[in-house]
């Protein structure tokens, strides 16, 4: 247990935490936002926030900075910009849900979110709600939130340039402008992406036993190239405020597939445009909130051939999938007594979902869903010391499929596809002194089935029109302390989390071609999480992190009964370490162990326990220079791993070798070198 | 710092759990069973005595969801898809390792094993070839099958699925369907007949599509199923080896309004048939007489059947709950009887000792 103290988890720097948000805070948002919230001494939620700053490589994405909080495990399917997801205390990948300033991309987990689409420079903060996120949210998800925050309320001008391995380039500029003496604010950034992607991995040849077949070999069809910009305006006027976000994304990438089931002819296209609109008006003691935002994602299917033998390939569209939502929030927020915060909003949410499938000449009609949402909340102080923070939120949604389905006159479907979800939660903190809290959260959480759970897809998924959400409950008690003296900084947080769940959705074989997804049990996850973060503010820099998960599965099938969920190792830790010479030289490190998990719900195949280190050092003449970077991830090059080869039951215990793998057939890379140039102008933050 | 944490984290290996499995070693016929999960990718070999019914389950965890195995003498032909393409030789009864194994081809999708003539003729659904081996997994020689692709079938293959073998003639069914337009049929199915010592095709017939053969009791024939997943377009025949003839067929699937999938004669010539109603998501068996053409419905359920074969005058059917066995002389299910295993029967093939 002392270990665990003492070698815990991350959390931001609180110093960088503490002046970022000063500058942050505007006028508008001193008056009634609810600022508890981000400071984690002051609210029941277990959110960490992550400032983007040098601590983070230059070419370091979304998943590298999420690792550095407690409770996440991310899956990756191979290097840098390949897909990776993020999954917290033991959840799924789509339970965790993802907002790009508030925006959310998969409502209600109707996706995964790819994090190595988001760009991390992008943004000033990252900020992870591990269990209970804050009602504007509006999210019941069962993992937790993940929100992306970019800030225009600065002044500053940053571009960058990488160049790496695999082929890898890399360069985006960011430019905001804020000055006091005027109402504007903004912000741009756009970033260019490019990667071959084609690391080595190791290929037995698809024969366990016969290791003479056994060779490394290069990855192909696994290039990327993506384009992310983002724009985001304020205008600021006596008590009100405005403000447009508007954003897109387009990648163009290989699928690679299963290294023994290569698609070398596969290709994605995919698009996401998301805009906001936000209204802001607040009084002494009240605040009134509006968002409208719109996001659009869409997904072509290409195959491509190669055109005479000279090297050009032609693309020819297979199929297309999109998913467009309309989304309207409106809050407001008033203080009683100056004790009681008050919250109330309502949301609701247009989807629509569609599917066309070229060559099998399947063009269904769109199907759509529709939410509506509303939360009651309160920040209730107690004492000066005490809070509760009481949560009554409701969701309907209403689910519209293909026409050709009449749903009208099912009772059941009717029953099931109209669902009232209510999931009620409270917080409560305890603040002894002004450097320790105590809190504890308890609530109820709920995934709804998606649309392709539901109706299935063209190519070998039955839907499942009678299944029932996914839900769960979470508890969670901690407690956090933080100390500060001139330079030097200390947190520390530790938390015990619960969480039962109830009709996991999951895909079974239905037929020789197809698979139907259906619920089947029981689960529960708990563990407990640490968090340390300390150093000086000039010269050195820890967090640490390191969670225990204990995974039960309560099927009853016996071979995946009190079996360990899938891809939740027991142990998950991760230790950054930076040393800052002045402004002029900095080394950082980061260390991620992962323990032995398994891949399959009844535990047969899984991966050893691995460690991955990334470093990087940077390097500035002066002030108004150039930096020059040079990073290096998975720097021991650890791609291959022993496990035995004829499965867990086996009195044989031959070991055979294996590509490291967060998932079957898609192997991590190896040794990854960037070079990279920073220059900013302006003063660095 | 770093040596205070690489001090606390504990060394987890992948589990081990012992198991009690017996090797099967008494004279008494054996069923070899495939066990899959396949929604989670995993499969083993078991095996069930057949006059006490007793298993020895997991003999090996670390094949395919989605593998068949045959057996010739003491040889067990063990083919593994979908992203593990190979063949593993094991002798009856070593199951911690394979004799031999090798790779049939990356994506290749090997579906059938055939001994011919002391060769091994491999079937893969994804290539135009069918490949002969040496029994040590020599290359010996690539037959073409590109003469069987259908103009409009843009995959390149003719899907060679099922092969039986008599004597040194083996016989091949090509499913000829459009991969790439989820598996519909780019046309009629073909029977081919090769001899495995000059390789040559020595004729052909013409079926409905998607055809599939499996032994009939009657060692001179064979039978052919066929039909389309989702149509109606199917047929039972029978192809008699000694007068080349392909018969008319006995049973259309619209008569029964299935598709089927799978059959199993007996020793007395009457057959299961494995039948899946695609409207229902339900499984069906069939048992009835090839000669009459008279089937009748004995087991629907919305378990999936994934395969049934017959061991002398008993069929066993390989269900998602375990292995059930039917009289088929008297097309009824023996005792409510259920074989189980941690993993679902996928596939099941007879050794005697």
């Amino acid at each position: 247990m002392l270990f665990y103290l003492i070698f815990a988890d991350s959390y931001a720097n609180p110093e960088e935490d503490t002046d970022s948000s000063q500058e942050e805070s505007s006028a508008l948002e001193m008056v009634v936002e609810d600022k508890d919230e981000e400071n984690p001494l002051q609210s029941p939620s277990n959110m960490t926030l992550i400032p983007i700053d040098r601590t983070f490589s230059i070419g370091a994405g979304v998943a590298h900075a999420v690792r550095r909080v407690a409770g996440t495990h991310v899956t990756q399917l191979g290097g840098i910009g390949d897909f990776s997801a993020l999954s917290i205390r033991g959840s799924s990948l789509r339970q965790v849900q993802v907002y790009l300033d508030g925006i959310p991309l998969n409502p209600d987990g109707s996706s995964i979110i790819n994090l190595s689409a988001l760009p991390l420079n992008a943004f000033s903060r990252l900020e992870v709600y591990r269990g209970a996120a804050p009602p504007s949210f509006q999210s019941a998800a069962m993992g937790g939130v993940l929100n992306l925050v970019s800030d225009p309320t600065q002044s500053t001008l940053r571009t960058t340039a990488s160049y790496g391995s695999w082929n890898t380039y890399k360069a985006s500029a960011f430019y905001a402008k804020s000055e006091s003496t005027q109402p504007w604010s903004f912000l741009g950034f756009a970033e260019y992406f490019q990667t071959h992607s084609n690391f080595l991995y190791f290929d037995n040849n698809a024969t366990l036993y016969n290791r003479d077949d056994d060779s490394f070999q290069t990855r192909i069809n696994n290039d990327k190239t993506q384009v992310n910009t983002l724009l985001n305006g304020r205008y600021e006027r006596g008590n009100g405020r405005l403000t447009l976000l508007h954003g897109l994304f387009h990648r163009k990438e290989g699928m690679p597939g299963h290294i023994h089931i290569l698609s070398p002819d596969e290709r994605l296209h995919s698009w996401r445009h998301y805009t906001m609109l936000k209204g802001e008006y607040h009084d002494s003691m009240w605040n009134l909130q509006t968002q409208l935002w719109y996001n659009q994602q869409l997904w072509y299917n290409h195959t491509q051939e190669e055109l005479h033998n000279n090297g050009q390939t032609q693309e020819t569209q297979l199929g297309f999938n999109g998913h467009d939502i309309l989304g309207g929030m409106i809050e407001y927020t008033s203080w009683f007594r100056d004790r009681i915060l008050f919250k109330t909003n309502f949301s609701t949410r247009w989807e629509r979902f569609q599917l066309e499938d070229i060559p099998l000449q399947s063009f269904p009609s769109p199907r759509t869903r529709i939410q509506l949402g509303g939360s009651l909340y309160a920040n209730i102080h107690l004492s000066d010391s005490i809070q509760l923070t009481p949560l009554l939120q409701l969701s309907s949604l209403y689910l519209r499929a293909n026409p050709s389905i009449p749903y009208q006159e099912e009772e059941e479907y009717t029953r099931n596809q109209n669902a009232l979800y209510p999931t009620p939660r409270v917080g409560f903190l305890w603040q002894p002194r002004d450097d320790l809290s105590f809190k504890l959260n308890a609530g109820q959480y709920i995934r709804p089935p998606d649309m392709t759970e539901l109706y299935g897809s063209q190519r070998g998924m039955i839907g499942n029109e009678t299944l029932l959400p996914e839900q769960g409950i979470q508890v969670d008690v901690g407690a956090i302390t933080r100390k500060t003296r001139q330079n030097w900084h200390l947190q520390l947080e530790a938390t015990h989390f619960w969480n039962p769940s109830q009709n996991r959705i999951v895909f079974v074989q239905n037929s020789q071609r197809t698979l139907i997804a259906q619920n089947v049990g029981r689960a529960w996850v708990q563990g407990i999480e640490f968090a340390l973060s300390w150093g000086h503010r000039d010269i050195f820099l820890s967090q640490s992190n390191i969670t225990h998960t204990l995974s039960r599965n309560l099927n009853t099938d016996p071979l995946v009964a009190n079996k360990v969920l899938p891809r939740t190792p027991a142990i998950q830790l991760h230790q950054h370490t930076s040393f800052f010479a002045g402004k002029k030289l900095q080394l950082s490190h980061d260390w991620s162990y992962t323990s032995a998990n398994y891949w399959d719900e009844a535990n047969w195949y899984g991966s050893t326990p691995r460690s991955l280190h990334n470093a990087f050092v940077s390097f500035t003449l002066h002030a108004r220079a150039p930096s020059l970077e040079l990073s290096c991830l998975n720097i021991t090059d650890n791609i291959v791993e022993w496990v035995p080869r004829n499965g867990p039951q086996s009195e044989d215990n031959t070991q055979i070798q294996q590509a490291v793998s967060d998932f079957v057939g898609f192997p991590i890379a190896g040794r990854t070198w960037m070079l990279s140039v920073r220059w900013s102008p302006s003063k660095q933050k | 710092m770093f040596i205070f944490i690489i001090s606390c984290i504990p060394q987890v290996p992948v589990e081990k759990i012992s198991d009690d499995n017996t090797e099967t070693s008494s004279q008494a016929p054996y069923a070899l069973v495939t066990t899959a999960s396949y929604s989670d990718g995993i499969g083993a070999l078991a095996t069930v005595d057949l006059e006490t019914l007793q298993t020895a389950d997991n003999l090996t965890q670390n094949i395919h969801s989605d593998a068949v195995s045959s057996i010739v003498g003491d040889q067990v032909y063990q083919l593994n898809r979908l992203g593990m393409d190979s063949i593993r030789i094991y002798d009856w009864g070593n199951w911690n390792e394979p004799k031999v194994e090798w790779p049939l081809g990356e994506s290749s999708n090997p579906h059938d094993v055939e001994r011919c003539a002391e060769k091994l003729f491999f079937s893969l659904y994804q290539s135009p070839y069918l490949p002969v081996y040496s029994e040590e997994g020599v290359l010996i020689h690539n037959i073409d099958l590109r003469d069987f692709v259908h103009l409009e079938d843009l995959d390149g293959s003719p899907e060679a699925s099922a092969m039986i073998s008599e004597g040194d003639q083996l016989f091949v069914s090509l499913n000829q369907l459009q991969a790439d337009v989820d598996f519909s049929p780019s046309g009629m199915g073909t029977i081919l007949q090769l001899d495995c010592e000059t390789y040559e095709i020595v004729r052909s017939w013409e079926t409905p599509p998607n055809p599939s053969l499996y032994r009939h009791s009657q060692r001179s024939s064979i039978l052919v199923l066929s039909g389309s997943y989702g149509n109606r377009d199917g047929a039972i025949q029978i192809l008699d080896i000694d007068t080349h003839q392909l018969h008319e067929p006995s049973l259309y699937s619209e008569e029964l309004d299935s598709w089927f999938f799978g059959a199993a004669t007996s020793s007395s010539n009457q057959t299961l048939l494995l039948g899946y109603d695609e409207t229902q998501f339900e499984s069906i068996l069939f048992c009835g007489s090839l000669e009459t053409g008279e089937f009748e419905e004995i087991q629907r359920s919305n378990l999936f059947f994934a395969h049934v074969n017959a061991f002398e005058n008993t069929g066993y059917l390989a269900t998602s709950e375990g292995i059930w066995l039917y009289d088929i002389d008297t097309c009824t299910r023996v005792d409510d009887v259920v074989i189980s295993f941690q993993l679902s029967p996928s596939h099941i093939s007879f050794y005697t000792p």
